[in-house]
């Protein structure tokens, strides 16, 4: 019976003329998108891959391979200090935006029927007005005369306007809280919406209480959710220069802002190559794992 | 060979098609269908009956055999220009379209003028009983009215053959019923052959005109419903068709007007005539309705007689049945007098007997254990 | 009863206790602590836009407290300002650009996924997702560097292209997803019914995936309308918006910025709304 099915396969697809015709259509969908990944993705990073191997000497771009500026990366204490500063500030403001959102998804979530798309907006809203102005305007909240010392003072705590709030590290903290918290909020929001009303249900019918049902059935279930959420904030913080050239002084220097450096005045394009390789990787990795655990399917 | 398929207007020859994973969806499958008829494909999941429907349709590539309608070899036309047209088990009507552009979008294709669409479509509509409807979407229709607009929409084409997958589905049981005569009456007052998929036997028998019973991918028999009643050829049709008992036997001698069968440890016999064809002595299948099968403690007068238990009464709306437990297995008998069963409460002992001429002898095959 | 049923009873009557307490009756009802929580960090996402707003309308020259008096000043300034008008100009063009642009290979490749069979799936859906999820710095350098290399001036074609590197996964996921959903059973009516390829695709298809394309669009375009940082290593000459707005920041603010962000704001605000009503209709 094998025997005769392969013939008969080798006679049904002789008579099928013009499908290699049809093949090469249809690989013209593939193209455009194929070609553009190509063009513009993978051939920049490798571009940087190659600059990074490179130096500068007055200002201009020596071709020859060297380690160098990886060696200064991987040694350099200076490096060593902002890089890690840069990984304990994400780590801190994952786990504030962590804290501080998951119970908003959850509110929006579970507990609300009738205007959960009005809250799901109120989340998203603030994305659309400018990332930089709403960044900056944070001076003017930590300010010497901004709204928390105006505050303070009113309330007896300061008796003059104190300027530890701002050019640092905390400013950065806060300003980074404030405007990645949608990004954590949502993917915990769609992995939450989700789950069906009849587990939590069946849940308390088999005699659990709310924490043991949150921990045992909801929290389990939101996972992918709030991986994907973690892993975006960790990784906006990890690429932020923004907030921290804003708001962070001198103190507040982050990887992005050392990064950023190399390509203004002091033009040693390599060695930010180099560096932005080592982010690229450090991030590459780390979404890479996150994806084994089903980050990547959310949001 | 083509001499003989004159008259036949779809021709499936030595049909094939196996899946990339391996498996073998549709084996070798010859079918012939007759202009005009109404034929049903019928068998369980998995039995090919759907995917050599699609094969016709055009959207599975056979992986070997022919297919030919009206003398026409169809394997290499694309599904728009084969001369069929395909009523699909989730109607898949466009929800965008009103149902007048749902069911004008295969003249509009055709490119046939505005005029004649105007008069055809109204027409193609009234036949399934929707005129009126033409200015409504899909979504603000009933599923029985959304199936016959996919019929219309289908018919108005005048298709050389219509095929329908399992087009009743998903109604409820008073709807299925009722659109299974709006279509069987549809078939005949237009001419069309119609060929249709179902799993479900008691349409099959109630519309069709010849049944092809399938398989495991293979064609078990194709004839008129009460032929595959009355004398199925193998044991899958006859367990398949109908209520039926199968019983594990043993043939003992098989002589030129009986045969002499040992089946759950008596002696029984089947008449020469009731017998398929190549059986010798060894393990067989004996086959009797329960509707023919006498019940009481102690039977007279008949060849064939089993002992066994009375284990369950069944209520089947019109009819009480007996499963009787006997030594090798368990036996349905249908109880004429519905209040008959109150002389058999459960584990009584009981004689189940049937006349010679009842019951059939036939090969065991797989699928039916 | 055996001391198990006994157990299970108790636990049960206590159980039914609490959960009438907690999952019964409180079950959609939000508990004080979580409201106040919810409110705190909705204040705390909104406050800064709120001192913008209120700063736009203050006279001041400077974003400090205490306010000052009510003005318009700063939108009037803003409107006759030259330099911003042409960002603005500029950041619409590239933002319609990169949605065009964006839809059709986006949606040329999520076509591809959904309906082709080819090796590396996994890695192409990869590369394609890569530069959304990675620090745009790195995604803004290497595209510096490539444009650099192979001579490629900056202007706002690199920003254009910039900005659809980085929004390409978006469209290809949004489009892909209702490719996913929309039953198959349609393209086979239509071809069964006697209509091409391409009609299928303009009358059936097409129409069925409107709403992804809307969505994916939008999101594109706000995303492009606000990119800053690929946008600051891919600038040329010409500028869009939050470039002039990251150049005034450096040298010299002036509240005109508070007043542009209100305006793009609500403008963002009324688009939504509009395309909102517009979906809700056809639902």
């Amino acid at each position: 019976m094998m025997a005769e099915a392969a013939t008969a396969e080798k006679r049904g697809l002789r008579k099928r003329p013009g499908s290699g015709a049809r093949h090469i259509g249809r690989y013209a969908l593939l193209a455009p998108s194929a070609a553009w990944l190509l063009l513009f993705v993978l051939a920049p990073v490798s571009i940087l891959f190659l600059y990074s191997f490179w130096t500068s000497h007055n200002y201009q771009i020596v071709q020859e391979f060297t380690l160098a500026n990886y060696r200064a990366t991987f040694t350099d204490p200076v490096f060593r200090t902002v890089m890690w500063r840069t990984l304990r500030l994400a780590f801190l403001v994952t786990a504030t935006s962590l804290l501080l959102g998951y119970p908003v998804a959850y509110f929006i979530a579970r507990k609300v029927t009738r205007w959960k798309t009005f809250f799901y907006l109120l989340v998203i809203i603030p994305m659309w007005s400018s990332y930089l102005v709403r960044v900056y305007s944070w001076k003017s909240v930590l300010g010497d005369q901004g709204v928390l010392n105006l505050l303070l003072m009113k309330l007896g705590i300061l008796q003059e306007p104190s300027p530890i709030f701002l050019y640092n590290v905390f400013a950065v903290y806060l300003a980074l809280v404030g405007s990645i918290l949608p990004f954590m909020i949502l993917p915990i929001y769609t992995s939450l919406e989700k789950i069906p009303q009849s587990l939590v249900e069946a849940s308390s019918d088999l005699g659990a209480g709310f924490w043991r049902t949150f921990v045992r059935v909801i929290f389990p279930l939101s996972l992918p959710g709030t991986l994907a959420g973690c892993t975006f904030t960790f990784v906006l913080v990890l690429g932020d220069f923004i907030a921290s050239q804003l708001l962070g002084g001198t103190s507040g220097i982050l990887i992005g802002k050392v990064i950023y450096g190399y390509f203004g005045l002091a033009f040693d394009w390599p060695m930010g190559s180099a560096m932005s390789f080592v982010l690229f990787a450090i991030v590459f990795t780390l979404i890479a794992i996150a994806a084994r655990f089903g980050a990547l399917k959310e949001g | 060979m083509e001499h003989l398929l004159d008259g036949y207007q779809l021709v499936l020859r030595g049909l094939t098609k196996i899946f990339p994973s391996g498996v073998v969806a549709v084996d070798r499958l010859d079918l012939a269908v007759r202009k005009g008829e109404f034929l049903t494909m019928l068998g369980p999941s998995g039995c090919g009956k759907t995917t050599t429907l699609r094969m016709v349709a055009g959207f599975e590539m056979p992986t070997a055999g022919e297919i030919l309608c009206d003398g026409a070899l169809l394997n290499d036309v694309p599904p728009n220009r084969r001369p069929v047209n395909t009523v699909f088990q989730d109607y898949a009507l466009f929800p965008h379209m009103s149902v007048y552009d749902n069911v004008s979008y295969g003249l509009r294709a055709k490119g046939v003028e505005r005029q004649v669409i105007d008069q055809e479509v109204p027409r193609a509509l009234e036949m399934v009983s929707l005129r009126g409807m033409d200015k409504r979407f899909p979504r603000q229709l009933s599923g029985g009215q959304q199936q016959r607009v996919a019929v219309a929409r289908a018919l108005v084409n005048k298709p050389s053959v219509l095929l329908l997958d399992e087009p009743l589905g998903a109604l409820d049981l008073k709807l299925r019923k009722h659109m299974q005569i709006v279509l069987k009456g549809l078939q005949q007052e237009l001419g069309i052959t119609f060929i249709h998929v179902t799993h479900d036997q008691d349409e099959a028998m109630t519309m069709s005109d010849r049944i092809a019973v399938m398989h495991a991918g293979r064609l078990e028999q194709l004839d008129t419903p009460e032929t595959l009643y009355s004398r199925p050829a193998t044991a899958f049709v006859a367990g398949f068709i109908g209520d039926n008992n199968l019983l594990e036997c043993r043939i003992l001698e098989i002589e030129p007007d009986s045969a002499r069968v040992e089946v759950f440890g008596q002696m029984a016999y089947v008449d020469a005539a009731n017998v398929q064809q190549g059986l010798v002595a060894g393990p067989a299948m004996l086959t009797v309705r329960p509707q023919v099968l006498r019940v009481a403690p102690k039977l007279e007068g008949l060849d064939n007689i089993l002992e066994g238990r009375v284990e369950q009464h069944i209520f089947a709306g019109s009819e009480v049945r007996l499963l009787v437990r006997c030594p090798g297995g368990t036996v349905l008998a249908n109880l004429r007098d519905q209040h008959q069963f109150q002389r058999y409460p459960r584990g009584d002992r009981v004689q189940v007997g049937w006349r010679t001429g009842d019951a059939m002898l036939l090969a065991r095959s797989q699928g039916t254990e | 009863m055996t001391t198990l049923q006994r157990e299970v009873t108790r636990h049960r009557r206590r159980g039914d206790e609490k959960g009438a307490a907690r999952n019964g009756a409180s079950h959609r009802v939000a508990s004080l602590p979580l409201l106040a929580l919810v409110a705190f960090v909705f204040f705390f996402m909104y406050l800064p836009m709120l001192l913008i707003v209120i700063f736009s309308f203050n006279s001041s020259q400077v974003t400090t407290l205490p306010l000052e008096r009510f003005t318009l000043r700063w939108y009037e300034e803003l409107l006759a300002d030259r330099k911003i008008i042409d960002a603005f100009v500029n950041t619409l063009i590239v933002g319609a650009g990169t949605t065009v642009v964006a839809l059709l290979i986006g949606g040329s490749g999520a076509f591809a996924l959904n309906r082709l069979k080819f090796p590396g799936k996994g890695i192409y859906e990869y590369v394609v997702t890569m530069p959304f999820v990675l620090p745009e710095i790195v995604t803004g350098i290497a595209l510096l560097t490539y444009y650099t290399w192979i001579g490629f001036r900056l202007s706002l074609t690199t920003v254009l292209i910039g900005h659809v590197v980085f929004c390409l996964s978006v469209a290809v996921r949004t489009i892909g997803g209702r490719l996913q959903s929309l039953p198959r059973s349609y393209e086979e009516a239509s071809y069964d019914l006697g209509a091409s390829r391409l009609r299928t695709f303009f009358l059936i298809t097409l129409p069925n995936i409107r709403t992804a394309l809307l969505t994916a669009g939008l999101l594109i375009f706000t995303i492009s309308f606000d990119e800053t940082v690929i946008t600051i290593f891919a600038t040329g000459q010409q500028n869009t918006l939050p470039m002039v707005i990251w150049a005034m920041m450096r040298r010299g603010f002036t509240p005109e910025v508070n007043a542009l962000a209100t305006l793009t704001f609500v403008a963002s605000l009324i688009l939504i709304v509009m395309v909102g009503i517009r979906l809700r209709e056809e639902a």
